[in-house]
Order: C-alpha cells, then structure tokens, then sequence
C-alpha cells in the first residue's frame, strides 16, 4: 500500500466518521424552527370529503367541533369536498375531539345536522397536544361508504 | 110568549142592535159623500178654477182624457198644507201646485207615476196669497177617462212650525237652518217631476242651507243627524258654498238614519245640506228630523273631511281622536317632522272596530302598516324611522262604523334613535346594520321579523345575549354569509337567552317575533367571545 493510498483511506474514513458522528447528533424530532410555533390557536381541525363525484352531491357544510365534550366551534362553511377549517387555542394535554357534520338543506334555507347513520364514522380521535406545537388533525371522509379517517400531524412553517 | 121565546128574544138583541147600528154608519156615511162639494165643470183654466177651502175635500171626475181641473185656494197667513189626491181604480192621476194669481209658477209636481194609487205631499209650505191646485192625469200611462172614476182632493192645513218649507227641491230654495237647532220633514212626495237634471232626476230632494259664521277664524266642527224613517232608505250629502259636494253619507239602510260627524268648517259662507231617500221611496205620514250641532275646533279631535293627503289634519301635541263614520270612512293625519326621526304609533280603537294604521310619505308611498289584531285591538308601530312630513291613515276593516265612539290616535318621537332597529327590517336585504354592541327592537306586526347585519370583516367568535321582554316569545337565529341559518334558538320573557357562534366575516341575524309585545322592546347584546 503506497502512502498516498494510505492517506487517501484515513481522509475517506475520517469524512465517513465525521458524517456518522454528525447525523448522530442530530434529535429525534425536527428540529424548532421546521414547525410552527403556536400563537392564536395550537390546535386545528380540517374536514373534507373525497370521492364526491357528482357535484349535485357536493353540498355546503361545517362541522361542529367538541373538544373533551364542549362544543367549542364550528369550522368554515364549504363545499363537502372542501377543506374546511377550524382553530382554537387548547391546553397542552390529550384530547377527544369528536366532530358533527351539519349540510346546508336549500329548502328550509337551514343548515341541519346530518342523520347518525351518514355522520362519518368514526367521528372521533384522540389526540395529544405537546407544547410549542399546533396540532393539525384533518379528517378525510371518504363519501361513498361514509368512513372517516383522521390524521395527526404537526403545523410546519 | 113562552119562556122560551122570551129568551130567544134575549139572545138576538145584541145582534140586531149591531146590524141597525152598522145600517145608521153606513146610511151616514153614504151621506157625508153625498155631501161632500163636487168640481163644476168647466174649471179647465186657472180664470175658471173652482176654489177649494183649506180643510176641506173636493171631489172631481177626469171625464175626459185631456181633462184637467183647476182649484184655486186663498191663503191669508204662512201655514203648511197637507194634500191629498185620493186613488181611482184604473187610473194614473196626479196633481200641481201653482203659485201667484197674475202669472203662476208651477212649484210642484206630484205623481208617483202609478195606477190607482194615491198621490200626496206632506208639507207645502204657503205663504199668504193665491195658490192653484190643477189635477190631471198622470204622465206615464195613456190617459183613461172613467166617467164614475171620482177622485177627492183633500188638503189639509196646520201652522207652520221648525220644518222644512215645500218646495225647497234646490239649493236656490233650501230651507235656512240654524245650527244647534233641529227641523221636521218629509219624504214627501215620491217623485219631484220638475227635478229633471243632476245625477238623480226626478229625486225628491230637500235642501237646507246654513249660514256660517267663524269668529276669530276658527274652525268649527258640525255634526248633521238624520232620524230614520220607516220604509225609506236615506243620504245625506253637504255642499260648501261653491255648491260642491264635501261629504256624503249613507251609511244606515231602510228605516235607518243617517249621520255626519266632525265635518270641519274652515271658511265661512252658506253651506248646504241635502236630504233624500233612494229608489224614490216615500213616507207621507212619517216626519224625519234633521238634527244640526256645531262645536268649536279641538285639535285633539279630526276634523272631516280629511279622506286624502291633500285635506289631512295636521297632528298637534302627539294626539289626536277621531270616528270612522260612515262605513269606508278613513281618516288621514300628517304629522310634521323634519329630516330622520324615529317614531313609536298607537292607535287605540273603540271596543266596537277593527282599525288599520298606515303610515304614508308624502309621495303617497306607503311605508308602514299596522293591522295586527281584531276588534277593539291597539295597533302599534313601536319604532319607525321616518323621513319628513309623513300621514298616518286610519280606516276600518270591513265596511263597519261607528258613529258615537271615537278612536284615540298617539304619536311620540322617540330619543337616540341609533339604539334602535329601522323598520322595515323584514328581510336580508333591508337588515340594519349592527356597528355598536346592543341594539333595541321592537315586534312592529304579528310574526314580525327582524334582521340585523353583522360584518366583521374576519371569523370572529361572537357570544350573543337577547333579552325577552314579558309576555313576549322570540326566536333567534345566526345565519352564514349567505344567509342560511346555521344557529337557531327561542325564550319567553322575561328572560334572556346566550349562545356563542362563529361569524365567517359576514352573517345576519334574525329576531323572530313568535308571540308579540308591542310595547318593550328586546336587547340583542353582541361581544366577541374568546
């Protein structure tokens, strides 16, 4: 082994080393500044149907928010296949949240809660809240079988 | 005679007295006919007409069919004369009266254009000096001689005492009437054959004229009362001194009176009254009476007639009275007001009427109703914003009246109007908008509906508080952008009722009156909920 081979294979494990060493260091979670801290609210809801195919289907709706079973809100008002939004400032801790669909009925001009057996389903998810971060929870409801599923996930910058 | 005859005699006294009485009355009566003066032929002219006697009866045959005869009667003092020409089978007569002896005036034509049936007049006014009486036949049938057809022309006469003075057929003859004072008359005869002009030829129609005076310029008020009279259906009608009609009633049907209440009198001059009956109906035994009061002008009570914006009376001191007479009366009042002004409006009826309250702008729009209730219900318009001079029209429901009970009609502005609803709020498109925390509302209508309309400009959580004042149900309701309700709630007063909602920029909300209290308002309080 001629020395330049040597000192080519110490500079190769020393970066190979120091690229190890230094994705070691890193943490677990992303780190502060990839997520948005909270300030007005720590805590989101996003509800949408997928898979409305007919527009004539498409109708205007919110839903009804209850956090540990207080009603706390409403989203927006959209379209099901819209995503409609709601915000609250909660203390850090877990949660129930469980939701209402309400859809707009044209003829008595009143949006009116939808029967049981078409609210999505399930319509509740725990949740946990850290600190220092806005927990977004978006429920996806699949239109045509009415099944909801809901995801977690933290507000990123 | 036997016993028996005796009292078979007994029994058939009482009965041949009756038949020997009624021979001697018959037998009598027979010969107070014959008695009686009989015309002398020929008394075809006035030069040659027979005289006749008040208090008397003549008896007279139209033997031929051109045939006439004259009467002539002297009058030496101011009495009324009762005439009558007695009915003949078959035949259609009638009578005129002349007056003057140089060239005599036909003053009246009596002839109810029907066969065998009397003619009469009541009360003919003469004065002293020559009279004619001309008896012929009738106009509307081909003239029938009947040589045994005798007539009997009677006339009768008594003083003259506060009535009207045959012939007052037009206002250049009416009857000079006082106020305060009361009159007799008669529809008497059925038919005025000289009337052969106007919208009713040949109505019989007494006039009346009265002179009015108005000391210091003000107004009085006059109320005409007519007395019914049976088997006549009557009017009224009063003209001012251009002899145009200013009022007209007809409210009281067959054997009814009439009357006319509050007709205000601004300008003085000779004004005139009309009497009359409809469909020529005649009652020559029965008087009516023509009652006549005047009062001063109070500003408190309506003066008529004020059918229309252009004769309104102007609302002073906030109160005002008022009658709905005759049926279809309505009464309009303007009340004076410069630029905005928020008003509340009572109109209090008698136990007896169903009264409307209409607000109109003086473009003849109207702006406001209130009809809420039935009989001897108060209308109220608890808030209404108004805009300058404005009139206020009230009117019965249905064609009723009421001629005695008045009507109280009140009228208060109101402080800060910005505390308050502006009516008409009734829809998304006329909402009022809410730019401070609490707002003041009234129920104005039966199931009136309120909208007010918030704009944020951002979601905002809104925590609404309403309160129900007693005796009231309200709904509530919180509606998107668009107008959808997404929120609705209800509550009795007293009490109040909270509720948070999210407000997506824009929304409305709607007070719902479900039982009314046109009195107290409700508070809608809005701060944002956090």
């Amino acid at each position: 082994m001629s020395y330049r081979m040597i000192i080519g294979k110490a500079v190769l494990a020393a970066l190979l080393t120091g690229a190890f060493v230094s994705c070691g260091s890193r943490p677990l979670l992303p780190e502060e500044g990839r997520y948005r801290q909270p300030d007005a609210y720590n805590f989101k809801f996003v509800g949408y149907d997928a898979d409305i195919t007919n527009p004539e289907n498409d109708r205007r709706s919110y839903y009804r928010i209850f956090i540990d079973k207080i009603e706390v809100g409403r989203t927006t008002i959209g379209l099901e296949s819209q995503d409609k939004y709601f915000e609250a400032k909660i203390q850090p801790n877990r949660h129930l949240l469980v939701v209402e669909k309400w859809v707009l009925d044209e003829k008595s001009g009143k949006y009116l809660k939808l029967n049981n057996i078409h609210q999505p389903r399930p319509n509740y998810v725990y949740f946990g809240l850290p600190e220092k971060r806005i927990v977004v929870v978006t429920l996806k409801n699949d239109a045509p079988r009415n099944m909801a599923s809901f995801e977690i996930d933290y507000e990123h910058e | 005679m036997g016993m028996h005859d005796k009292y078979r005699m007994i029994r058939m006294m009482p009965r041949a007295v009756f038949v020997v009485s009624m021979s001697f009355a018959m037998a009598a009566w027979l010969a107070c006919k014959k008695d009686l003066p009989f015309e002398r032929e020929p008394n075809d002219s006035f030069a040659n007409a027979n005289p006749i006697m008040v208090d008397s009866i003549m008896r007279g045959v139209l033997s031929t069919r051109d045939d006439v005869d004259v009467y002539r009667i002297e009058i030496s003092s101011p009495m009324v004369l009762n005439i009558t020409l007695g009915p003949v089978r078959g035949v259609n007569h009638s009578f005129k009266i002349w007056r003057g002896i140089e060239t005599p005036v036909l003053i009246k034509h009596v002839d109810d254009m029907r066969k065998s049936s009397p003619e009469s007049l009541s009360n003919l006014f003469v004065e002293a000096g020559v009279y004619f009486i001309s008896v012929g036949f009738g106009e509307r049938d081909i003239p029938v001689a009947v040589s045994e057809g005798v007539y009997e022309l009677e006339i009768r006469g008594r003083p003259y005492s506060n009535e009207e003075r045959e012939p007052n057929d037009s206002p250049a003859n009416a009857t000079e009437v006082f106020p305060d004072s009361e009159l007799r008359g008669f529809f008497s005869p059925a038919y005025n054959r000289l009337n052969q002009q106007g919208e009713s030829p040949l109505r019989e129609e007494d006039w009346y004229r009265i002179d009015i005076d108005l000391p210091m310029k003000k107004p009085v008020l006059l109320d005409i009362e007519l007395t019914g009279v049976e088997r006549v259906n009557s009017i009224i009608e009063l003209y001012n001194p251009a002899l145009e009609k200013m009022e007209f009633s007809d409210a009281g049907g067959t054997h009814e009176g009439e009357s006319m209440r509050e007709i205000g009198i601004t300008t003085p001059g000779t004004y005139y009254i009309m009497v009359a009956s409809k469909n020529y109906e005649s009652n020559h035994e029965r008087e009516y009476r023509l009652k006549i009061n005047s009062r001063s002008f109070d500003a408190g009570m309506e003066m008529e007639p004020n059918d229309d914006n252009s004769r309104a009376n102007t609302i002073i001191g906030g109160e005002i009275s008022g009658r709905i007479f005759p049926p279809g009366d309505r009464d309009v009042f303007m009340h004076p007001n410069r630029g905005l002004g928020l008003y509340r409006m009572e109109l209090t009826p008698p136990q007896t009427l169903d009264l409307i309250m209409e607000i109109f702008n003086s473009d003849g729009m109207k702006l406001f109703e209130a009809d809420n209730g039935g009989t001897g219900f108060r209308e109220v318009l608890p808030a209404v914003q108004l805009k300058n001079d404005f009139y206020i029209t009230v009117r019965s429901r249905k064609t009723y009246s009421d001629s005695d009970r008045a009507y109280s009609l009140q009228v208060r502005q109101l402080a800060a109007p910005e505390d308050y609803e502006v009516e008409p709020n009734d829809e998304k498109g006329l909402a009022t908008p809410l730019k401070r925390q609490s707002i003041k509302g009234f129920t104005s209508k039966h199931k009136d509906r309120d909208f007010y309309l918030l704009d944020y400009g951002k979601r905002v959580k809104i925590l609404f508080t309403l309160a129900c004042p007693p005796e009231a149900e309200l709904g509530i309701s919180i509606t998107d952008p668009l107008g959808y309700i997404i929120r609705t709630g209800d509550l009795k007063g007293p009490g109040s009722i909270k509720f948070t909602e999210m407000i997506d920029q824009k929304g409305f909300v709607i007070i719902d009156a479900l039982k009314e209290n046109y009195d107290e308002p409700y508070i809608l309080h809005l701060t944002e909920a956090k």
